[in-house]
C-alpha cells in the first residue's frame, strides 16, 4: 500500500517545484487578504495539495496505467486507500512549504512574511482538502479522472469562496451569534471537533469509494 | 498434465456484444495461441482473466485457485503484456521498474537486467521517446523478472513490423524452454502462432469456434479448390464456407481426409493455414 502512495510521490517529482514556486505567488498575492496569512497558511497549502491529488489521478488516468496498477498483486481496496492515505501527505507537503517560505521570507525582513502559522490554520487546510476529497475521490474512482476533468473544479471552487468568504464574515461580522459562539469556543476544542468530524467523512467516503472500485470496469 | 488455466461457461454481456458460455483449459508448459477476428471477445477474455472486468457467470481458475478468490496470490505468478503500454510515460525504464518491482515477492533484478541489455533498451531514456517495439520489450521484460508461471499477452505483435515481431516470438520461443511456464498469446496475426503455438483456441463473435491442439488443426483442416460443377448439395455439407468466384470456388473443410476421398482426381486439395481457417470460419459464421 506505501508502495503506491512513493509511486504517486515519484511520477509527480516534476510538480515539486511548480507547487513551491505557486506557493510564493501565493503569499504575495493574496498577502492583502485578513487575516494577514491567509494567503500563505491557508490558500496556497490548499491550492498545492488540490494540484498533488488531482495530478496524481492525472498520470494514472493518463496513460490508463491503472489497468497495469490492477493486472499487478495489489487488492483494489488498497488502490483506494493510499489515495486517501496520500491525501495527509500532500497536506504536509504543502505546509511544509508555506512553513519554509514564511520563515525565509521573515528572515529576509519582508513584512508581509512577518506571521507564523497557527494551529487553526493547519486545520482549516486539512478541513477544506478532506471535504473537497471526500467529494472528489467517490466521483474519480468511479468515472476517472477524464470525465470528470471540468467538474473536479466546482468541488473545489466551491470550497476555496467558502473559506475565504466565512474568514471575511467573521472578522466583518463579530457580533453575530454564531461567530460569538465559535470565537468564545477555545481554539483547541474547535480544531479538535473539525479533525473529528474531518476522520469521520473521509472514513464514509473511503468506504463508498472501494465499494466502487472493487465494481470498476476497465 | 494439469491445467495451469481453466476457463468454465464464462459469459459476459455487454450492451452489443456477448461473450457466450466460453470454456477451455491451457495445459502446463504450453503454448496456446487465442485467435479471432476483432472485436471476438479476445481482449474481454483477458480482461475477465486478470479481473480487469467483472463476469457474469462461469469460472476461471488459474493454478487450480479461483480468479477472484485467491487475485493477490494468482497475480504475484502471472506476468503480462498488453496490446497498448500503459506506462507512467514521463519516468524512465528503471523508474518504471522501481514502481512495479515492490509489488512482486519475487522480483529479480539480476534477471531484469540481463533482459534490459539483451533487448538493447535505453535505460535512462524516458518512456514517451521509445520507440512502440521498444516499449512491447519493456512489458515483456517487466513480465519476466518475477517468476511467473503463466504469460498472459493481449495482442503483444499488433502494430509491430515484421523484425520486431520475429524477434519478440524468438524471446519467447526461448522462454517456453523452461517446462514450467506457459503462454496465453491472443492475436489476429495468426502466422505468429504457427511457430510457437502448442494449442490454438479460436473464438468468433464471442463463441468458441475450437480449442485443440494445433497439429490437429493443422492435419485435419483443408482447403479444396476446382471447378464450380464440383459443388451439389452433398458436397457443400462437406464445407464449413465456400468462396465461389466465376472461375471456380475454393472451401475450407473440417476432414481433409474425407475431402480426399469425394474429390479424388477433381479438385485441388492442399492444407489449410491458420489464416484460411479463420477466414472461412468468420465468413461461414456471417
Amino acid at each position: 500500500m506505501f508502495n503506491l502512495v512513493i509511486k504517486d510521490i515519484v511520477i509527480q517529482k516534476k510538480n515539486f517545484l511548480l507547487t513551491f514556486f505557486y506557493t510564493v505567488f501565493f503569499s504575495f498575492t493574496f498577502s492583502s487578504f485578513k487575516p494577514i496569512g491567509l494567503g500563505l497558511y491557508v490558500l496556497a497549502p490548499i491550492v498545492v495539495s488540490f494540484m498533488f491529488i488531482s495530478n496524481a489521478a492525472n498520470y494514472d488516468d493518463k496513460n490508463k496505467c491503472e489497468l497495469v496498477l490492477n493486472s499487478l498483486p495489489i487488492k483494489r481496496a488498497d488502490i483506494v486507500i493510499s489515495k486517501y492515505i496520500s491525501i495527509f501527505l500532500y497536506v504536509i507537503i504543502s505546509i511544509t512549504y508555506s512553513v519554509l517560505i514564511g520563515f525565509i521570507g521573515k528572515t529576509a525582513g519582508l513584512s508581509i512574511y512577518n506571521i507564523s502559522i497557527s494551529s487553526f490554520n493547519i486545520i482549516s487546510v486539512l478541513t477544506s482538502i478532506c471535504i473537497f476529497s471526500c467529494i472528489f475521490f467517490p466521483l474519480y474512482f468511479k468515472f476517472g479522472i477524464i470525465k470528470i476533468q471540468m467538474l473536479i473544479l466546482i468541488p473545489f471552487m466551491l470550497i476555496f469562496s467558502l473559506t475565504v468568504l466565512a474568514i471575511k464574515y467573521a472578522i466583518e461580522n463579530p457580533n453575530n451569534i454564531l461567530v460569538q459562539k465559535l470565537t468564545n469556543t477555545s481554539i483547541f476544542t474547535l480544531n479538535f471537533l473539525a479533525l473529528v468530524i474531518c476522520l469521520i467523512i473521509l472514513l464514509i467516503s473511503l468506504m463508498i469509494s472501494i465499494r466502487i472500485y472493487k465494481n470498476r470496469e476497465f | 498434465m494439469d491445467n495451469i488455466l481453466e476457463i468454465q461457461n464464462l459469459s459476459k454481456s455487454y450492451k452489443n456484444f456477448t461473450l457466450d458460455n466460453l470454456s477451455f483449459n491451457v495445459e502446463r508448459g504450453s503454448v496456446m495461441g487465442f485467435i479471432g477476428p476483432n472485436g471476438a471477445g479476445k481482449s474481454t477474455t483477458i480482461k475477465l482473466i486478470m479481473n480487469l472486468v467483472k463476469k457474469d457467470s462461469g469460472n476461471i481458475n488459474i493454478f487450480g485457485l479461483d480468479n477472484l478468490k485467491h487475485e493477490k496470490e494468482i497475480k504475484e505468478k502471472i506476468g503480462f503484456v498488453y496490446d497498448e503500454n500503459y506506462f507512467y510515460e514521463e519516468l524512465n525504464i528503471i523508474e518504471m521498474k522501481n514502481i512495479l518491482q515492490p509489488f512482486y515477492k519475487s522480483w529479480n533484478d539480476t534477471l531484469f537486467e540481463k533482459y534490459i541489455k539483451e533487448f538493447e533498451l535505453p535505460k535512462k531514456n524516458k518512456i514517451k521517446n521509445l520507440s512502440k517495439g521498444m516499449k512491447m520489450k519493456l512489458s515483456l521484460a517487466l513480465a519476466l523478472c518475477h517468476n511467473a508461471e503463466l504469460i498472459i499477452m493481449d495482442e503483444p505483435t499488433s502494430g509491430l513490423d515484421p523484425v520486431f515481431r520475429s524477434e519478440l516470438l524468438d524471446i519467447l520461443y526461448n522462454v517456453i524452454q523452461d517446462e514450467n511456464v506457459s503462454i496465453f498469446f491472443s492475436t489476429h496475426i495468426t502466422t505468429d502462432l504457427e511457430k510457437i503455438a502448442d494449442y490454438i483456441t479460436f473464438i468468433n463473435k464471442g463463441k468458441l469456434v475450437f480449442s485443440q491442439p494445433k497439429d490437429e488443426i493443422i492435419e485435419n483442416y483443408g482447403l479444396v479448390k476446382g471447378d464450380k460443377e464440383l459443388l451439389d448439395s452433398d458436397t457443400r455439407r462437406e464445407f464449413v464456407s465456400i468462396k465461389e468466384t466465376s472461375f471456380g470456388f475454393e472451401a475450407l473443410t473440417k476432414d481433409i481426409v474425407n475431402a480426399r476421398k469425394i474429390f479424388k482426381g477433381k479438385g485441388l486439395i492442399e492444407r489449410a493455414s491458420l489464416e484460411d481457417i479463420m477466414v472461412y470460419t468468420v465468413r461461414g459464421n456471417g
